[in-house]
């Protein structure tokens, strides 16, 4: 009680959002009497980053860094523009496909957003967008990156649930592009409501030197596919690759990259990339001290005492973990949530493993973007410069589309569950 | 000079030491990953790259929590502070940074506690710490590096005193934003 | 009063469920007095992090592997000897033999009490190509976990071992960065990482051994009846995991069969000869592991 008044007070001052929680989590630890929990408080802090999955973080904001600075991005957008006709918003759709594509690559809304708002942004800046409007196009863009396979979330589920990666994934992909359809009709709608700008016709030779000049853009994603498939890098790695090939096409081939523009990119990376981390240091550790105060636990005999059906219980669960997802990042939220709330979905309403995983890892990766807390929301903030309350605000059509495909998937796994 | 502006200064350069040192962990991260594909692809993986880019990422983390107090860059929520006059938004940054003062104080206290200096002195050895009071700061191992976790740990107190530096030197300015 | 035990197993798994078990016999016996939290999945973080918790007394109990405690004491590192044992039958016997209960003492160094042994399934290897007739594993990239005794193991075989962190595993062995993996017949089948093998060896090489611990400060806080209580309950906690990872194996082994996978039996040639270099260098590394093996002979030769 003291605790989450506590946390209010803090974000309300305007205290930065992850000393809050940290303040928060050892108060928590002073209410719940636990007092040996201070003593390896520092410890968790450090460990609860120490994670190989993470790495992707900084490697993803560089390679989004070079690639803007090396004039990749501009290239491919150019591109892409060159081979879409006159529709209204049509960048935003470009951007929104460019997303879908990457998702298919990427399992990480984070790195995600970050290649995307160096990449997509200052573009349809130039082209006319409000910039507000752009980061938030690119913002929801990067929530299909873990609903989309390949995912982290979905993999993490996996290994909690017992069930094969494999067949999680070919259970994502209906709703992955249910999601992306749906914010497909949210961009028409946003194109209509704040008069988005068309892509201008081009004449056949320009639309023929935008190609010709992006061919060798088209080699970083190419590179950084082709190490994953091929079987060279994990996509983490591949992060690194890129980011060699983009510092290669920027410098020598566009000429754009000069060899003393580098320090400034790593030391821009390391000013966003720590500011994110430490916030997710901040996450997890304060959900290590709810974890010890029981907290999954009790939320989960909550949701079985209030159900009575399987879409009730789907019903609750959303609700519930929408609410985590506030605070939470995903993944930790997953490892919280998921021993404790499965074995219900399972045993007692006879819901899907599968169908129950997709809607738990969709669902909290909204957390990544929703207010107050998340890292997807801040890093948007911080490599665009729109605030995050404002982002939040211009979001919300999306989490509209999100909830009505999380609410058509419960629905579904309701009338298959028991069978 | 002033001490407030002496503290200023120290806080700046310490700042640009901090931004450096992030851009080289973020190129050192970036070549022990590549490092990763090429050994594995030649056949002779390395065991320890992983583990010593997770652990300068976590250095990052800490360099870059202390930066962002420096740089104003820590995400935090803006709505109170936008509805209010120039002066009572310097209030109430005022505020903020004296809950965070007293935050970096309690962590500089558990930080105390954990390495407990006294007690090192006391027994004599990280090891006969360990056998005493159980607590294993300085013997606990890394997995591959060779390394003793201490090395890393000691990021946490390290930027623990820069940020209270920092701190000190924004609430500094707070106060000069309060009496003009 | 609420205690609490971690694991880094899913909730499905045998060990997770006995957690299970023992919190509910822990309950009955002391009519609800003692409520034992079971956090399964590293919900309270992995192994080092457990081990911390342990040792400053936040946590009561839990379920660790080998790694972290050979990390910090080579002789726990004895058990994952190769080809110590011929099956997983003979492993259990070992396990509460008087060498690895003594390895039990070592613990109290460690911050912590031992409770018990348990195991998980016999560790075999997943190859993604074929191994041929009098060929060995040499040269191939094979996941294991950076565990000092099990890469010399693997280095010593001439392969190039390759840690991996575990939610990488499946796409890599998908995608080809690795060649194969140490795993055991379960994880093999939950994964379903036999689409991917050409060859399941069922080499049966390594005992993958679990410490059931206590946290010694906070051992020294519970009253004598209930160290009793405990300490008996852990006892069969964890003969119910060594009783039952035999028939686990056999159960999983019988359902890949059933589904046509590629099980091949594979003896220690596989590995060329790197059984015997590596006795020799860890016996004069661990003089303890001469012992364990004076104790398995005395046990084959009952049998
Ligand atoms: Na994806
Ligand atoms: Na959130």
């Amino acid at each position: 009680m003291t605790a989450g008044l506590s946390f209010l007070v803090l974000l309300g001052l305007g205290a930065p959002i992850a000393f809050a929680m940290i303040a928060t989590a050892m108060i928590l630890i002073a209410e719940g009497g636990n007092t040996a929990l201070l003593q390896g408080f520092a410890q968790q802090l450090f460990a609860g980053i120490e994670s190989y999955g993470l790495l992707s973080l900084p490697l993803f904001i560089l390679l989004g860094e070079l690639m803007g600075a090396g004039g990749i991005g501009r290239r491919l957008l150019a591109l892409a523009q060159a081979m879409m006709g006159p529709v209204r918003a049509g960048l935003a759709h470009v951007n929104l496909l460019a997303n879908l594509m990457l998702a298919s690559i990427l399992g990480s809304t984070v790195a995600q957003l970050t290649v995307m708002a160096r990449l997509a942004v200052p573009e349809m800046e130039r082209a006319g967008y409000p910039r507000d409007v752009a980061a938030t196009v690119t913002a929801a863009g990067g929530l299909l990156a873990p609903v989309v396979p390949p995912s982290m979330n979905l993999i993490v589920y996996a290994t909690i649930a017992q069930v094969p990666v494999a067949d999680i994934f070919v259970a994502s992909v209906v709703p992955g592009l249910a999601l992306a359809a749906s914010f497909a009709a949210v961009i028409a709608w946003l194109g209509w409501r704040h008069d988005l700008p068309r892509v201008p016709s081009q004449p056949a030779r320009a639309r023929l030197r935008a190609i010709v000049d992006a061919l060798p853009a088209l080699v970083v994603p190419a590179i950084a596919v082709g190490s994953i498939l091929g079987g060279i890098a994990t996509p983490t790695e591949a992060a690194a690759v890129a980011s060699v090939a983009a510092i290669v096409v920027g410098g020598l081939v566009y000429h754009e990259l000069r060899l003393r523009d580098l320090p400034a990119a790593l030391v821009r990376t390391a000013a966003t990339a720590g500011a994110v981390l430490y916030l997710v240091a901040a996450a997890q550790v304060l959900a290590w001290v709810l974890t010890f105060g029981n907290l999954p636990a009790t939320a989960a005999a909550w949701v079985q005492d209030m159900a009575g059906s399987p879409l009730m219980f789907l019903i609750l669960l959303n609700l519930l973990l929408l609410a985590l997802g506030t605070v939470l990042e995903p993944i930790p939220a997953i490892i919280l949530t998921a021993p404790v709330l499965l074995p219900i979905a399972t045993d007692v309403y006879g819901i899907d493993p599968l169908a129950f995983g997709v809607i738990l890892c969709a669902n909290l990766a909204l957390g990544l973007l929703s207010p107050p807390v998340g890292a997807g929301l801040f890093t948007a903030s911080l490599l665009t410069g729109v605030r995050a309350e404002r982002l939040s605000w211009l979001l919300f059509p999306f989490f509209i589309a999100m909830l009505a495909v999380l609410a058509g998937m419960s629905i579904i796994a309701a009338l298959h569950a028991g069978t | 000079m002033t001490p407030g502006s002496a503290l200023q200064r120290l806080s700046r350069a310490v700042m640009r030491a901090e931004a450096a040192l992030g851009g080289i962990l973020v190129g050192a991260i970036l070549l022990l990953l590549l490092a990763n594909v090429v050994s594995r692809s030649a056949g002779r993986p390395l065991i320890w790259t992983d583990e010593l880019a997770v652990h300068l990422m976590v250095v990052l983390a800490l360099v870059g929590a202390s930066l962002g107090i420096a740089m104003k860059g820590h995400m935090a929520i803006g709505l109170l502070p936008d509805r209010l006059g120039p002066r009572g938004r310097a209030g109430l940054a005022l505020l903020a940074d004296l809950s965070m003062l007293g935050f970096l104080l309690v962590m500089a206290g558990v930080l105390w506690r954990w390495f407990d200096l006294p007690g090192l002195l006391r027994a004599g050895s990280g090891a006969a710490l360990a056998a005493e009071s159980f607590n294993f700061v300085y013997t606990d191992p890394t997995n591959t590096l060779g390394l003793r976790k201490i090395w890393f740990w000691l990021a946490l107190p390290l930027t623990c005193a820069t940020a209270l530096l920092h701190c000190l030197a924004a609430l500094h300015q707070d106060i000069g934003a309060l009496r003009a | 009063e609420t205690l609490r035990i971690g694991m880094v197993t899913p909730p499905s798994h045998q060990w997770t469920q006995s957690a299970q078990h023992l919190a509910k016999a822990l309950a009955d016996e002391t009519e609800g007095r003692l409520d034992l939290s079971v956090f399964p999945s590293g919900q309270l973080g992995n192994e080092a992090q457990m081990l911390q918790q342990l040792q400053s007394g936040a946590l009561d109990f839990a379920f660790l592997t080998v790694g972290e405690l050979a990390n910090r004491n080579p002789d726990f590192g004895i058990l994952v000897a190769p080809y110590l044992v011929p099956d997983a039958e003979t492993a259990a016997k070992l396990l509460e033999g008087k060498t690895a209960t003594a390895l039990q003492d070592k613990l109290g160094g460690l911050g912590l009490k031992g409770l018990g042994l348990g195991m998980a399934g016999m560790r075999i290897v997943l190859v993604s190509d074929p191994v041929a007739e009098g060929q060995t594993l040499a040269g191939r990239k094979i996941r294991t976990v950076p565990l000092a005794q099990e890469l010399d193991f693997w280095t010593r075989a001439g392969t190039a071992p390759t840690p991996l962190p575990l939610p990488d595993l499946f796409d890599a062995y998908a995608n080809g960065q690795i060649d194969g993996m140490q795993i055991d017949l379960e994880g093999t089948w939950n994964n379903r990482f036999h689409d991917h093998s050409a060859a399941i060896l069922d080499t049966q090489h390594m005992i993958f051994p679990m410490f059931a611990v206590a946290s010694g400060r906070k051992w020294q806080t519970y009253n004598d009846e209930d160290r009793a209580l405990i300490t008996r309950l852990m006892a069969e906690t964890t003969a119910e995991i060594r009783a039952a990872y035999p028939r686990i194996d056999a159960d999983y082994r019988a359902r890949l069969a059933e589904a046509g996978a590629p099980l091949e039996k594979a003896g220690p040639e596989v590995f060329g000869n790197a059984v015997e270099s590596w006795y020799r260098e860890w016996r004069n590394r661990t003089p303890l592991l001469v012992e364990l093996e004076a104790e398995r002979n005395s046990l084959l030769v009952k049998q």
